[in-house]
């Protein structure tokens, strides 16, 4: 116990030493949060757009005129569609209402013919899904409200929502949380990975097997620092996202330190492993990011939807420890506790954790080879 | 001079290909970043888990039950009774929306009044939430239109037509390949030009490459030119994938595009110049590459787009070369982009080589003293 203590000091204060650490576990964190809290973001808002006004139609203007006072939208108005088309070749417009030049008559005629056109920019599909569907919106919005005889033909059925647990839809209240997991991976897996690959490569692991230490002893001696390092980013995270970047914290904090503990042991245990079976830190570092990194980012269901995804890639998320710690990260911020999915993602977590140290524990001899 | 350049070119690439480290590097992230970009990652939205409570002993709730049970992007949908289990259901994240529908809802259609319906979403995963609520306001604005056509009144609902222009089908894959050519042509030449330098100064070499006849411009570009090459090659490699292999449509100037990859290289080389000036060991250039490559990816719009970002974000991000080059690859696929709005993405480029090259030099220099 003393040893274990010994070798934890000395790792301590190798690991506050080294600038890679440093980098990685205090400058990292901050920056990916900030670079999803703002770089990142579905949220659709000023959007340019450009509305055709083709002709003076009293209502045709109160159309474009409620088009205007619209806030997410950033329009421009003209007179023919020539002028936009190639604006929206260019990339400076997102989409264009036309108002037709017999817009009024259309509407008291009903809706043969559809009564004004949205043609968005779909190059990119879901900004343009977005923005079409919200340009729509606006016009029905505004068909309800005018008090033309269009108003009795609005939609027959209607399909009031509800956003639950983020009714303002803010993209990054579900993105931060996510990149939690990113953090956490980095701290977890690629820095005990890089820390651990490292004294492989320079042969200073050769010297403490050496001594009368047991392996045992030295892995637990190596990961217990860079837990407590995990728990302190946690804890950072948590606060930035808290109290900078406003995103509630409506389940509670027991159950947001054990979900953060649950993530970590399969985290720190794929970073063991890596380190084991990769002696020398390039490699390390590759596998970690393959492994580690680039499924936490792309895989674990915070930026791209699992149940999107193909069968096969699906059922590969599955062994993925951030997949279950986004999930459980996501509720607990903005959901409240909901136990049965924490104890869910909690086991899942935890068996991966165990796969992976059980590995480790096969894979590491006493021995040098 | 031509010679001597020519075999050092030889001399770079030989080296890449013999060294499992640079050859793992090299292969592995683009084959790893085609795959998860090109099959995994995608804001389609698919397979969604509905859940319904039907209050209604009508025939057409069930007739708007039945359409959105058969509907491409729905996995599943189950009947529940009662709002608890359809609580616990979203809450532990089984089921992506709920829908219930009002105990009057038939009557209401019957009478000619607007039925609404409840929509429940998990805001969670609020952007696959939106995109299956604009699925489920068409399902329910078809069965609306027919029903006011064969109605007393008869007379459809005034709409607006969406056209979705160059993607009609919102096709994320006609998104994101061509997005693919650009960030990985980038990654190949970072990969290149970082660790080749680093490379060299960890073994000591640079400094014999100093002492040899060749001039400080001819190491120079003996370093990047490979680097310019390899990614461009690949670029043309992905660019050719996916007209041939993913069906993206191609509309634009083939060759204007494969001319315009090679000042975003020029750039991309730059930058890679820049991290490895800094870094001693290609460990280290490992580790700085990848802590550039992330920020780079995300806000260029390649997964995000950049006019979500808040404003002085968006003037931030001109610096970075891949934002200009999508823009230059997308509309060269999907767009038909003319020449000068290709000419007007790519003079930035040039800026941003200028001035990375600019500072690389300086660095180098300083270092080599």
């Amino acid at each position: 116990m003393r040893r274990i203590l010994a070798l934890v000091k000395k790792e301590s204060y190798q690991a506050l030493r080294d600038p890679s650490v440093l980098l990685i576990a205090f400058v990292l964190p901050p920056a990916l949060m900030f670079l999803f809290a703002f770089a990142v973001s579905l949220d659709v808002d000023n959007v340019d757009v450009g509305v055709v006004l083709e002709g003076d139609g009293v209502q045709a203007q109160a159309l474009a005129a409620a088009f205007d006072a619209t806030p997410y939208l950033r329009v421009s108005f003209g007179r023919h569609r020539a002028e936009f088309e190639d604006r929206l070749v260019s990339g400076e417009l997102k989409a264009y209402a036309v108002i037709p030049a017999d817009f009024d008559t259309r509407l008291q005629a009903g809706g043969e013919e559809a009564a004004i056109q949205v043609i968005t920019d779909a190059s990119n599909p879901n900004s343009a899904n977005f923005t079409g569907t919200y340009l729509q919106g606006v016009f029905s919005g505004w068909l309800l409200g005018a008090s033309t005889p269009a108003a009795a033909t609005a939609e027959r059925i209607q399909l009031v929502p509800r956003f639950w647990f983020n009714p303002e839809l803010l993209s990054n209240r579900v993105l931060i949380p996510g990149s939690m997991s990113i953090v956490m991976t980095l701290i977890g897996t690629l820095l005990t990975a890089l820390v651990v690959s490292r004294e492989w490569e320079r042969g200073t692991m050769e010297a403490l097997l050496a001594t009368p230490i047991s392996l045992g002893e030295i892995i637990v001696s190596k990961l217990l620092p860079y837990f407590v390092l995990g728990a302190i980013a946690a804890l950072g995270c948590a606060f930035l996202a808290i109290q900078v970047l406003n995103v509630p914290l409506r389940g509670s904090v027991f159950a947001l330190v054990l979900i953060n503990v649950a993530f970590m042991i399969p985290a720190l245990g794929q970073g063991l492993l890596i380190s084991t079976l990769a002696k020398n830190q390039f490699l390390a570092t590759l596998l970690a990011v393959l492994t580690g990194f680039l499924p936490a980012t792309l895989l674990s269901g915070f930026l791209f939807e699992i149940q999107s995804m193909p069968w096969l890639i699906q059922q590969v998320t599955r062994i993925i420890p951030a997949r279950y710690y986004v999930s459980s990260l996501q509720t607990v911020y903005l959901a409240g506790d909901v136990w049965p999915l924490f104890l869910r993602d909690m086991a899942a977590m935890l068996a991966v954790g165990g796969v992976f140290l059980g590995i480790t524990r096969v894979k590491s001899r006493e021995t040098l080879d | 001079m031509l010679a001597r350049l020519r075999a050092s070119i030889v001399k770079e690439f030989i080296l890449f290909w013999r060294d499992p480290k640079t050859r793992g590097m090299l292969l592995g992230m683009p084959i790893v970043q085609m795959i998860l970009f090109g099959f995994a990652a995608n804001m389609e939205v698919k397979n969604v888990e509905l859940v319904v409570i039907n209050e209604d002993a009508g025939r057409w709730s069930a007739e708007l039950i039945g359409r959105i049970s058969s509907a491409q992007f729905t996995g599943g949908l189950t009947h529940l009774e009662r709002m608890e289990e359809l609580t616990a259901r979203i809450e532990q994240r089984k089921a992506l929306v709920g829908i219930h529908f009002p105990a009057d809802f038939s009557r209401n259609v019957i009478d000619g009044k607007t039925a609404s319906v409840q929509v429940i979403v998990d805001g969670r995963r609020a952007n696959a939430g939106q995109v299956t609520l604009s699925y489920l306001r068409a399902i329910a604005g078809e069965l609306g239109a027919q029903l006011a056509a064969d109605g007393p009144d008869a007379r459809p609902a005034i709409r607006a037509e969406v056209r979705n222009w160059f993607n009609p089908n919102l096709n994320y894959r006609w998104f994101i390949v061509p997005g693919l050519a650009g960030t990985m042509s980038m990654m190949v030449a970072l990969m290149m030009t970082s660790l080749a330098i680093a490379r060299e100064r960890e073994m000591g070499t640079f400094d014999q490459l100093l002492v040899s006849p060749s001039t400080p411009v001819e190491i120079l570009a003996s370093k990047t030119l490979p680097a310019l090459l390899g990614g461009g090659f690949v670029g043309m490699f992905i660019i050719m994938t996916g007209i041939i292999g993913f069906g993206v449509p191609f509309r634009g100037n083939l060759l204007l595009l494969i001319f315009a990859l090679f000042p975003f290289l020029f750039s991309v080389v730059g930058i890679g110049l820049t991290v490895s000036s800094i870094s001693n060991t290609q460990q280290q250039a490992a580790l700085g590459l990848f802590f550039t490559i992330m920020p780079i990816m995300f806000t260029s719009g390649f997964v995000t787009p950049v006019e979500n970002m808040p404003l002085w974000l968006q003037y931030l991000v001109q610096v970075n070369p891949l934002k200009h080059f999508l823009i230059i690859v997308q509309g060269s696929f999907l767009k038909s982009m003319p020449a000068t709005d290709i000419l007007a993405n790519i003079w930035p480029l040039l800026l941003i080589g200028a001035v990375t090259f600019g500072t690389a030099a300086v660095l180098v220099r300083q270092r080599m003293d």
